[in-house]
């Protein structure tokens, strides 16, 4: 990727809404606003997700459990915590450009959330 | 050019944002108003794309220090993002190994002997948080607490702590009575927030409201809870499980938490009700929780910091606030007792007593608590219908009578009726609906002022004057025009001038409120600890500066007052209830003059003592390599530099008129020894007024324990004064004397706004 191709990338993404996975496992949702070459994000009106505490007695059977949500507000995520950094968009959008997604390859950071 | 022009455009908006917005640097501001409710992460339609890889890559390809963001993303604005991962920052942040939740195990029944200790615990916190703690740090520590408000119960059914059990008849009895206590507190606790919401208080310095997003069981009706509270109480009597000791003392834990709540829910009316005799009985409930705290039990572990994390808060968990038993209830027995007095307010007797009344309960140490206080300004103002019952035109008329026009044809209602355009009294009533709706404000300001923290109240005072001088300016063209109207009669002495005199009564008025509020900026400086050792001679000659202007404008004020009257008795027909009027306007005149004579006295006394200590090198001033006197009496006086009457004193002048240079020392400390026994002889005057006299009916015992104070403060520095004297006059001139001087700080003399120094021999030789 070239440079300026690379810039023009970072600034179709300006205030989309991306979902932020930190090392910790959190996850922060929040529009785009700002990123370096640190990759440090810039988020505003964030929303962070967190994964429940394991229940207490584990059965065979699988649990739904919901994603616990807090807001933040604006927030900044070093880039040395970012795992993995997911943009949403309307499925529509994404039919014209890409084949083949997966539909709905990674929502958030587990796959039990239902908020 | 173009982009420059529009970068530079830009930039200055940026600036703009810089200097102009308030900052509001409160850690819980940015939650001030409710959060969007969080998004939902599956919705038909979206779709989320990793692009951790895409993104990477190209975030690589900038230069360093390159931005790639939103053009109406501002960096400024960046500043307030958290930084996550920090933990200072991040609330969210858990350190290796450590748990977001709590393992508490609520099913557990607890001893009452825990009950109990969990409860004063919760009162601790509780009055922590009175004092001004947030309830993050307090109340909501509480891991019990936390079981009630989150989720927010809709109902007292879904208020268990248990939440297990699908029935809850089987609620063990102590968990009943914590959980009916628990309600009745957060109830309580809502009603106190709401109350302090709706006032005047500075947020994070008087009191937090912040609930951090929790809502204090706004949705259960309080009824409910204090029957929950009643009904535990007769469940606890009747039970046979524990021994008598603990059924009492949790007995009356239960009626105080149901007793507060009732008061704290009739606290607002302003009708006369029994509230001040509930206070009272509140206090008396006190010694009983007192006495039975030692049966308690702590239980530290359901008390936790984590439940911060919880809660909409920018901070990280902080340390849960002690405040020991002892303190809690001092400060809870202080509340009863201010809340009982504070009441009294209500009773109306006249505008000038209604100050006193506030300024004297402001004055009581320690202040206050803020909800007292915030009490007050509710009784007072709520409405805009001053305590209750009257309209602000009736206040400020009934001041503007009592203090330069009574029983005046401005002041007739009857004025209103006249509907002719060319009568005089349709025009003086509206000549004077302009000057009512221009000073009213101000007038209200003074007494909303006087209800904030000792610090406020001289910082917004430092303001208003501003606001009064110019009131004073506007007062004086309404004056002129009204002339026309009253046809007043001028007073002719070509002894004074050669132009006629008129008497300004709206101007008078203002500038005589003007005056008042210089003189207790100045006052309050020395209340708290605001000036060195070394200003107090200069700031204490300004107070009397300031006071005897005060006593020469009254001097004007009363002679216009008495010309009138002199015209009024010439005139039979009209005797009678004006007569009164007359009496009282004087009357409060003469008081005011006698109140300004005691202080100019004192206050000149003290120049002159703190003048001599100077000659005599016992008060110095520090050396100060990047400043000099002029500057900081400039920095000093920055309030009282734009006010236009009275003029402000030239540094250099001051200094003249404060070192006395053409005197002798022992002069000055004669003529401040004669000052001293002027105002000891005007305090005891003062002392001995009756309350309508002394224009504080409703709050006499406290006017006559301040007077009290000043006339220790005076006799004692008379004494000081006296030995200084038998110093100057023994050691001859020049010579050093043998002694050492203490300036006490505030709270340690007799009277906060009278610093006497404290002469003390030295013992060698």
């Amino acid at each position: 990727m070239e440079k300026s191709q690379a810039e023009d990338y970072l600034t179709s993404l300006l205030n989309k809404t991306l979902r932020v996975t930190t090392t910790d496992t959190r996850m922060f949702l929040g529009q785009f606003k700002c990123t370096d070459s640190d990759r440090n994000i810039i988020l505003s009106q964030t929303f962070e997700y967190r994964l429940p505490p394991p229940p207490k007695h584990l059965n065979e059977e699988t649990v739904t459990l919901d994603m616990t949500s807090r807001y933040m507000g604006l927030i900044v995520v070093p880039g040395e915590y970012i795992e993995r950094i997911e943009v949403e968009e309307f499925e529509s959008q994404v039919r014209g450009r890409v084949k083949v997604v997966g539909g709905g390859s990674g929502s958030g950071s587990g796959t039990k959330e239902e908020s | 050019m173009h982009g420059e022009g529009l970068s530079a455009i830009s930039q200055d908006v940026a600036n703009l944002t810089l200097d102009d917005r308030p900052r509001n640097l409160a850690p819980f501001a940015a939650y001030d108003s409710e959060p969007p409710p969080p998004p939902k992460l599956k919705s038909r339609g979206v779709i989320a794309m990793d692009i951790t890889e895409q993104f990477t890559n190209a975030a690589q390809q900038l230069n360093m220090g390159q931005l790639i963001k939103d053009p109406y993303f501002t960096l400024f604005e960046s500043v307030g993002a958290l930084e996550i991962m920090d933990r200072k920052m991040d609330s969210g942040y858990l350190e290796p190994g450590e748990s977001m939740e709590d393992e508490y195990d609520f099913s557990e029944a607890l001893l009452p002997e825990e009950i109990i200790g969990i409860i004063d615990q919760l009162l601790c916190h509780e009055m922590a948080w009175h004092m001004g703690h947030p309830l993050s740090q307090t109340i909501f520590t509480s891991l019990y607490i936390d079981r009630l408000l989150s989720p927010c119960p809709l109902t007292l059914d879904q208020t268990y702590f248990d939440r297990s059990e699908s029935c809850s008849s089987d609620e063990p009895l102590t968990l009943q009575i914590l959980r009916a206590y628990c309600l009745g507190l957060i109830r309580t606790c809502s009603y106190v927030n709401n109350r302090v919401k709706a006032e005047h208080y500075y947020e994070e310095e008087d009191f937090v409201t912040h609930t951090f997003n929790r809502t204090l069981l706004e949705n259960i009706d309080h009824e409910s809870i204090l029957k929950l509270l009643d009904e535990t109480g007769e469940l606890l009597t009747s039970s046979s499980e524990m021994s008598s000791d603990l059924k009492r003392a949790l007995g009356c834990r239960l009626r105080f938490r149901a007793q507060f709540l009732k008061i704290v829910d009739m606290a607002d009316a302003r009708t006369p009700t029994n509230i001040k005799e509930l206070w009272t009985a509140l206090l008396a409930s006190l010694p009983e929780i007192k006495m039975s705290a030692h049966l308690g039990k702590a239980v530290p572990q359901s008390f936790s910091t984590k439940i911060q994390r919880k809660l909409a808060s920018t901070v990280p968990p902080r340390p849960i606030v002690q405040v020991g038993q002892e303190a809690a209830f001092e400060h809870l027995e202080r509340l009863c007792r201010d809340a009982s007095v504070v009441v009294e307010v209500l009773k109306y007797y006249d505008s000038h007593s209604l100050m006193t009344f506030v300024i004297l309960f402001q004055t009581r140490k320690p202040q206050p608590s803020v909800y007292v206080r915030i009490l007050l300004q509710h009784y007072l103002f709520c409405d805009m219908v001053i305590l209750g019952t009257m309209s602000i035109r009736q206040v400020l008329d009934d001041d503007l009578a009592a203090t330069v026009l009574p029983a005046h044809k401005l002041l007739d209602r009857g004025n209103d009726d006249i509907e002719v355009p060319h009568d005089p009294r349709h025009n003086m009533a509206g000549r004077m609906e302009v000057f009512r709706s221009r000073a009213a404000g101000s007038y209200l300001d003074i007494l909303r002022t006087i209800c904030q923290n000792r610090c406020r109240i001289r910082r917004t005072l430092c303001h208003t004057i501003a606001d009064w001088d110019n009131l004073q300016l506007d007062a004086e063209e309404l004056d002129q025009e009204l002339r026309e109207f009253t046809g007043e009669e001028p007073i002719i002495d070509p002894e004074i001038s050669n132009d006629p005199i008129y008497s300004f009564p709206l101007s008078s008025w203002a500038y005589f409120y003007k005056l008042r509020q210089m003189e207790w900026i100045v006052q309050l400086g020395f209340e708290l600890d605001t000036y060195q050792p070394e200003e107090l001679a200069g700031m204490y000659w300004y107070l009397q500066y300031l006071s005897k202007t005060r006593s020469r404008h009254l001097e004007r004020i009363r002679g216009f007052i008495m010309k009138t009257y002199a015209a009024f008795r010439r005139n039979p027909e009209t005797a009678g209830p004006k007569q009164a009027k007359y009496a009282n306007a004087l009357s409060f005149v003469n008081f005011s003059t006698m109140e300004s004579a005691a202080t100019y006295g004192f206050a000149d006394a003290l120049s002159c003592l703190y003048t001599v200590l100077h000659r005599l090198s016992l008060v110095q001033s520090p050396s100060r390599p990047y400043s000099d006197d002029s500057m900081r009496y400039e920095v000093r006086m920055k309030p009282f530099s734009a006010i236009g009457l009275p003029e402000l004193i030239q540094f250099d002048d001051l200094s003249q008129l404060i070192t006395q240079p053409n005197d002798s020392t022992i002069d000055i400390i004669n003529f401040a020894a004669d000052s001293v026994m002027g105002a000891k002889k005007g305090f005891e005057v003062l002392s001995k007024l009756s309350a309508k006299d002394a224009y504080c009916q409703g709050s006499h015992d406290s006017w006559v324990k301040n007077i009290k104070d000043c006339l220790k403060a005076c006799i004692f520095a008379s004494i000081a004064i006296s030995t200084v004297k038998k110093f100057v006059e023994a050691a001859g001139k020049d010579s050093q004397v043998k002694a050492k001087v203490e300036i006490p700080t505030a709270g340690k003399g007799y009277h906060d706004w009278w610093i006497v120094p404290k002469i003390i021999l030295s013992k060698d030789t």
